[in-house]
């Protein structure tokens, strides 16, 4: 099970509006910080912390309460690196890394404290493992070099002070050319690949350890019929049958909500009919 | 020597060194004018890049983005260093732009627009969360071509068809064309037909060249 990703909460206690959709999460209008000192500030201010994990902890808390543990629930949140896209907004974020230094290692320093707290917050509050979706480290959205220079080294920092498992997720893009910096991150447990990532080649980079999870992709989920769901699933199946450390899932950020409920159905019933079929050994 | 300039330049926007390729292009444009360096230096560096981003889509959204911002800066540069190098800014057509009902991811609208203003288009931005009949409105005040219409998106993507609906509804599918954009339409091409769009671009950088296409078509038109 999965907390709500709507991350809007936590620009909206760093100042910024809102926007409400049926259909939707809420959105970030108008992001709420202009400067870096205004992030830093606010950053260290236990009242904006706390607003800004409210809705998130409470949902967590009744996802706990009404489990019963029946399952394992993954906190879904951002990284330190992509926070900052929430509280100066995506165009400002990637101008301050691209052209303001000083500017985005003050931003980054302020994020890690704040993403520790918010992480270990969700772990005490029930989830058992936290899922980051990596924008800000997807060769679609920034060069190698500012992964290896920038992020790897925020990503550590703040990984190692987390009290639990974490998983990283593609964002929806391709996220294998970069998996090489992203691997042995603290606490890293887990990587949710895209639909046209290979599992394979992921494995070689990063070794037997790691959970991969993947790769039906997800948006077009309701453009298939049940019967080709089934097929893409026992081919993936088939692929991974000897990885023991392999989660069937949709990638990229979500199904549309007009999905078939027999499409889903066929996806779950796919674990049945194919999972089974080369059964793991047990330890 | 323009190539290896043109080179240097992809080089290093693809570096994200805004300060070198500020540089180069200065240094250029000093000694043989800034319509020059935009012609010789500037366009083809952007092209490669665009190609580069289209075909083995190895170009980040962050070397776009720095490509974007020294395009602009040229232009900011040039209007005021040689305001005559912005005349050619007549020959092309005017687009309003905005991102649509609900959508507020404006990174991708504002780079397509310093693109096409780069381009010789004048260009009217509306922002973000335009509603249909605004963008219809705006269009006709200002005379514009085309209404260039974002979103990131499927839910605030099918928005979209209301911008269509309204031109049929007013009557001007024909003299006001509708281009699509935004990251839901590259990963799903087939959304540009859903939801009424007359055409779209795969990237940002060459999204000038469908503008040039739909807008060149029209004046045909017209003139058979």
């Amino acid at each position: 099970m999965f907390t709500p990703f709507t991350v809007a909460s936590i620009g909206e206690a760093f100042g910024s509006q809102l926007v409400f959709f049926d259909n939707h999460p809420p959105n970030v209008s108008v992001p709420g910080c202009k400067s870096a000192e205004q992030v830093t500030s606010l950053a260290k201010n236990p009242v904006i912390q706390k607003k800004s994990m409210h809705f998130l902890m409470e949902a967590t808390g009744y996802m706990k309460k009404y489990n019963n543990n029946n399952a394992a629930i993954g906190g879904v949140f951002l990284s330190p690196v992509d926070l900052p896209a929430i509280i100066i907004g995506m165009e400002g974020w990637l101008n301050t890394l691209l052209f303001e230094e000083r500017e985005a290692n003050l931003i980054l320093e302020s994020m890690i404290p704040f993403f520790v707290n918010s992480a270990n917050a969700f772990l005490e509050a029930g989830a058992h493992l936290l899922i980051l979706p990596l924008a800000f480290c997807n060769p679609h959205i920034v060069t190698r070099s500012m992964v290896e220079k920038i992020m790897i080294p925020v990503l550590k920092e703040a990984f190692q002070q987390v009290q639990g498992p974490i998983v990283l997720h593609h964002v929806g893009l391709p996220l294998s050319p970069f998996l090489e910096p992203l691997k042995d991150l603290p606490n890293v447990v887990g990587y949710a690949l895209d639909s046209t990532d290979s599992f394979s080649k992921a494995r070689q980079t990063l070794g037997a350890a790691p959970v991969l999870l993947g790769n039906i992709d997800g948006p077009t989920l309701n453009r298939q019929s049940p019967e080709d769901i089934m097929a893409r699933c026992q081919r993936v199946y088939e692929n991974r049958k000897n990885d023991r450390h392999f989660i069937l899932a949709t990638s990229g950020a979500d199904i549309p909500l007009q999905t078939p409920e027999e499409n889903i159905h066929a996806l779950v019933k796919s674990a049945s009919v194919y999972g089974m079929e080369h059964p793991h050994e047990t330890e | 020597m323009t190539e290896t300039l043109a080179n240097k330049l992809v080089e290093a926007m693809m570096d994200a060194n805004r300060d070198l390729a500020h540089d180069l292009l200065e240094t250029y444009a000093e000694e043989h004018g800034y319509l020059q360096a935009a012609s010789r230096i500037l366009e083809p560096a952007l092209v490669i890049i665009g190609e580069k981003w289209e075909s083995s889509r190895d170009v980040s959204l962050a070397q776009a983005y720095v490509a974007a911002k020294v395009a602009g800066d040229f232009m900011t540069l040039s209007a005021s260093k040689e305001p005559a190098s912005q005349d050619h800014k007549n020959r092309k057509g005017t687009v309003v732009i905005g991102n649509i009902e609900d959508d507020y991811h404006s990174l991708g609208r504002n780079m397509v627009s310093i693109f096409l203003e780069k381009d010789g288009w004048v260009v009217h931005d509306l922002g973000n969360d335009v509603l249909a009949s605004e963008f219809v409105d705006k269009a006709l005040e200002h005379e514009a071509d085309i209404i260039a219409v974002s979103a990131m998106m499927y839910s605030t993507a099918m928005n979209i068809r209301k911008v269509r609906e309204e031109l049929i509804n007013r009557k001007l599918q024909d003299k006001i064309k509708l281009v699509v954009g935004g990251a839901v339409f590259t990963l799903r091409p087939d959304l540009v037909d859903e939801v009424g769009g007359d055409g779209t671009a795969l990237n940002a950088i060459k999204a000038p060249e469908i503008f040039n296409t739909i807008y060149y078509g029209m004046k045909q038109k017209e003139a058979l």
